[in-house]
């Protein structure tokens, strides 16, 4: 084996085992996780989407919710075309877990700048969190096709 | 030895001479004449979808612009992915230069069935007209769902208008055109190889055809199940993806990106294999690793049907399924990272010629690279949560399909233009095209990286001016109407050197493969005498000795002049090719009008029927060999094997796929139940019995084969009506069982349970109808003295097909019968 070879292949071993411990931090120190599953919404015969939505808690109280000091929950739901509700305000540093699904067809949760990327499927509960710390206006828009006016839905979220 | 070709070329007509008419086109079933007819259609539609794509960037070029309405902005997009994918990549990669070169590349005279690649391409003109039904004043609305059509977007309810209706319809014929090519190219590839040309001597443009048809096999059939769920939401009210009905719409993302994936791959391989066709010649080295060349295609496309669930990160799958998407994906880099480096050590030391050929094919090395490699970066869950749906992805998939596929068609054109119409394409006008191209391509595309990270959303139809998105959108659209004109250029190439071209002689690069033996253009039978192939690299061993093929080049150029074609020993006899058949074009017909009938008028589906029936009879009993054993063609097939069985065998791989995604939603959907009916409603004994009738069929059909080929008529024709009546006694059953549901209530439209039960035994019982008739016609025809132990191939292949739809039926009865459990959501 030649010196380039050998030395290539030490290479990308340790590129690998770094990458390997920089994962197991971020996920064990860090806490930071893929969304993963967070419930179902069940609908009754004869209801509809958008009615068993509206009845299932917490979407039966849609809104931003304070949980303790800097945390706070945003439930929040996707129609064509727009979010409710529409605007959130939080001070800066706050940590908010969004919570959110969709009454219609599927469609995007996207802050840009940030990590907050999901996707709103009908009858899923999406859910992930983020830390506002730069205080500003973010635009929370739809990034999943969604019909005729999809690129007028947005919201904003307004971090003081 | 040098004054052969010429005597060759003026001895026979080429293929485009002779017959001539437009008669002669509408009937043709020689495999080049059909690559010409989907060269032509692709390369209309690649002009249409160009277009597309050059009103989305003027749409997009200033923010706040209402050039085009927001509806018609979404129909552009939509057909813009639709086209490109399934009317140009695919029909130039798969119907025109595989479809000419594979015969000409194994050393065959046509494809192994000529009349169903005829019918392939009039199934996909059907299909694409169907698509573009939308134009048509009255009817008024073009797809608009994405090409991805996610549901339940697609959904009636979302969707009212016919535009999601011809996109179902026409995505339908069309698989069934791709599905048709796949077997036909598998059977022909794995079959009919010239003596001597093993696996690891053909041009690897074969091996990558060859892995582009087992893929074709195994993934289309999870789209079609996924457009029958989406058809049947649609027309007959069910609920597959339907919420309110307790199924979810996230089956479809599983179904579409289960052939998605491979889809990638169907359009990548292709490309791959012109690419290593083409570097050959020009670097005047042989590939490098040719071996592991091949196997990482394999690897590939095995790895392909894993990587799926890497669309759907961001619907939340859990860090379970995540993790192992990402790494089947990561893993793929592997192969691929092989191919790239193996290209490159083939140009390494080589003495390089910057055709415009080996210009796209230097351009697909580093453009595919830079793709390939923001496909890595998308491989990681939280990277790709941070980019789904943004302008990043847009970036990604067209640095692959564009600086990949279609970097290397062009290539391919180049290349392989002198041979298919005896003309060379203008080198000046090809370089200014390749430049300007890959000055636009790269001034298109790149900058959609940064908008990826500003934050711009896909598929927007306009955007706010203070989002720092103006100037980069600007640059991109004049950069896409400069692409415009590079393909402007292009096609006033092809036209013009087609007409007034230098004239290429047989083998004008000094070619290693087997179709530069041949004339250019070739004559309609491809080689007087079936060539013997020693070695790999055939037609360069021929000229140079095995030396040439594995050391460095000897320092000829011109081999033309020094290249002895076929080296005919004996003189031919009458070549036989088959006769020109009008059936294929009445087939598509047919296909059309059906699917149209589904949408304005239901009496059209009779009659579009009756025309797929009459054009199936017809190719049936046209030919005097019908189920005939042909002793020298098995002869001189590769495995020994009639082409006909081997093509049998594929298409039940393939059918296996079809019913393990309709048997898997079963599984999915019945947990799912939001009440009403449920598996307890099966009736057990009544099917048992049902059952067994079927698997004693099975015992007939043994039977009636082994009759057949000792040549017993009498019998054989009594155990196929007794197998063909089994069958109709199962049918009545399954009628009995159907109509009994229905009248206590249990429709299609009922429940989740009645629309996959329906669906699932539904489709088999198709099968089984399909089967009875088929089995009829062989017993009418047995009984009249027609079938005989000359013709048992014909009892054989329907006995493959009735056993399997019988395997199939255990398969369904075990699992959704015996193994009944009920659980309501």
């Amino acid at each position: 084996m030649e010196a380039y070879e050998k030395l290539f292949l030490w290479f990308s071993i340790a590129l690998l085992a770094l990458l390997l411990v920089a994962l197991a931090y971020t996920s064990f120190a860090m806490h930071v996780h893929v969304p993963g599953d967070a419930g179902m919404i069940m609908v009754k015969p004869g209801q509809t989407l958008a009615g068993a939505v509206l009845t299932t808690p917490p979407f039966d109280h849609p809104g931003l919710r304070q949980l303790g000091p800097g945390r706070y929950e945003a439930v929040m739901f996707g129609q064509a075309w727009s979010f409710y509700p529409r605007e959130i305000d939080v001070p800066a540093g706050s940590e908010v877990t969004f919570r959110a699904t969709s009454v219609d067809v599927t469609h995007g949760f996207f802050i840009p700048g940030t990590r907050v990327n999901m996707m709103l499927i009908p009858g899923l509960i999406s859910v992930t969190s983020y830390r506002f710390d730069k205080p500003g206006t973010y635009l929370l828009l739809c990034h999943e096709y969604c019909g005729l006016l999809h690129h007028t839905m947005n919201a904003q979220v307004v971090v003081k | 030895m040098a004054a052969q070709p010429k005597t060759l070329e003026y001895e026979y007509p080429n293929y485009l001479q002779d017959p001539r008419g437009i008669w002669s086109w509408l009937t043709t079933i020689d495999h080049k004449r059909i690559a010409i007819l989907y060269g032509v259609s692709a390369l209309f539609f690649m002009m249409v979808g160009g277009l597309e794509a050059m009103l989305i960037r003027a749409q997009l070029m200033v923010p706040n612009n209402h050039l085009i309405g927001a509806a018609i902005y979404n129909e552009l997009f939509t057909m813009h992915g639709t086209t490109m994918i399934f009317l140009v990549v695919m029909p130039l990669e798969l119907g025109f230069f595989a479809n000419f070169m594979i015969p000409l590349h194994i050393g065959a005279r046509d494809v192994a069935f000529p009349r169903l690649n005829a019918l392939s391409y009039w199934v996909f003109i059907a299909g694409a007209i169907f698509l573009h039904l939308g134009l048509v004043r009255s009817l008024a609305g073009m797809p608009d769902a994405g090409w991805f059509g996610y549901a339940n977007l697609t959904e009636r309810m979302y969707s009212p208008g016919i535009n999601i209706d011809t996109w179902v319809l026409g995505l339908l014929i069309l698989g069934v055109s791709t599905l048709l090519s796949g077997l036909n190219f598998f059977v022909t590839i794995v079959n009919m190889r010239a003596p001597g040309m093993t696996f690891m001597r053909m041009p690897m443009f074969m091996w990558a055809m060859l892995v582009t048809t087992i893929l074709i096999l195994l993934a289309f059939p999870a789209l079609t199940v996924g457009l029958v769920f989406l058809f049947a939401d649609r027309f007959l009210d069910t609920h597959f993806y339907r919420v309110s009905a307790g199924a979810t719409p996230i089956l479809w993302q599983h179904l579409f990106w289960i052939f998605g994936h491979p889809e990638v791959y169907i359009m990548a391989l292709p490309a791959f294999g012109i690419i290593s066709e083409v570097i050959t010649p020009f670097s005047r080295k042989p590939l490098f690793g040719y071996p592991m060349m091949a196997y990482s295609l394999v690897l590939i496309a095995f790895l392909s049907y894993g990587v799926w669930g890497h669309h759907m990160f961001a619907t939340g799958m859990g860090p379970i399924a995540d993790s192992t998407f990402a790494i089947t994906t990561m893993l793929i880099a592997i192969p691929t990272g092989i191919k790239i480096f193996s290209w490159i050590a083939t140009v390494w030391g080589g003495r390089l010629r910057f055709t415009t050929a080996m210009l796209f094919t230097l351009g697909f090395i580093v453009e595919f690279t830079a793709g390939g490699l923001s496909g890595v970066m998308h491989a990681s869950p939280p990277v790709d949560l941070q980019q789904t749906d943004s302008y990043i992805v847009v970036a990604h998939f067209h640095y692959v399909l564009f600086g990949g596929m279609m970097m290397g068609i062009l290539a391919g054109f180049y290349y392989w233009w002198p041979k298919i119409t005896g003309r060379m394409l203008n080198e000046t006008i090809g370089k200014w095209q390749f430049w300007i191209t890959l000055w636009a391509f790269n001034g298109t595309f790149f900058p959609m990286h940064f908008l990826g990270v500003l934050g711009m959303p896909r598929r927007i139809y306009t955007y706010a001016p203070n989002m720092g998105w103006d100037f980069w959108n600007y640059f991109e659209s004049i950069n896409a109407f400069i692409l415009g004109f590079a393909f402007l250029l292009f096609f006033i190439n092809l036209v013009w050197s087609t007409l007034h071209g230098e004239h290429s002689s047989a083998d004008p690069w000094d070619g290693r493969t087997l179709e530069w033996s041949i004339p250019s253009p070739p004559p309609a039978f491809n080689f007087v005498t079936i060539p013997m192939v020693t070695a790999r690299d055939a037609f360069w061993v021929r000229k140079y000795g095995s030396v040439g093929a594995h050391g460095v080049a000897p320092a000829i150029s011109g081999g033309a002049a020094a290249a002895p074609v076929g080296a005919p020993a004996e003189v031919h006899e009458h070549i036989h090719m088959p006769a020109p058949s009008i059936y294929p074009l009445i087939f598509g017909l047919g296909l059309f009008m059906a699917a149209l009938g589904c949408m304005i008028w239901i009496r059209l589906i009779l009659i579009g029927g009756a025309l797929i029936l009459m054009s199936i009879l017809g190719m049936v009993f046209e030919y005097p060999t019908f189920g005939q054993f042909n002793p020298e063609a098995l002869a001189e097939s590769t495995l020994g094997l009639d082409n006909r069985k081997l093509g049998m065998w594929a298409f039940l791989g393939s059918e296996c796929v079809f019913f393990a995604s309709l048997i898997s939603t079963y599984m999915v959907y019945k947990d799912r139940n939001l009440g009403g009916f449920d598996a307890m409603i099966l009736n057990i004994p009544l099917t048992s019995f049902s059952t067994f009738i079927l698997l004693t069929s099975s015992l007939l059909m043994v039977l009636a084969l082994a009759a057949v080929q000792r040549d017993d008529r009498k019998w054989g024709a009594i155990w196929l009506f007794g197998t063909a009546f089994f069958g109709m006694i199962f049918l009545g059953g399954q009628a009995y069982e159907f109509t009994d549901f229905v009248l206590q209530g249990l429709k299609i439209q009922t429940n989740l349970f009645g629309q996959t039960f329906y669906t699932l035994v539904g489709f088999h019982g198709i099968h089984v109808l399909i089967g009875v008739c088929w089995l009829l016609v062989l017993a009418f025809t047995t009984a009249a003295g027609k079938i005989g132990k000359d013709r048992s191939l014909a009892v054989e292949i329907g006995g493959l097909y009735w056993h399997f739809v019988d395997i199939v039926w255990v398969v369904i009865f075990t699992l959704i019968y015996l193994m009944r459990t009920v659980k309501h959501a």
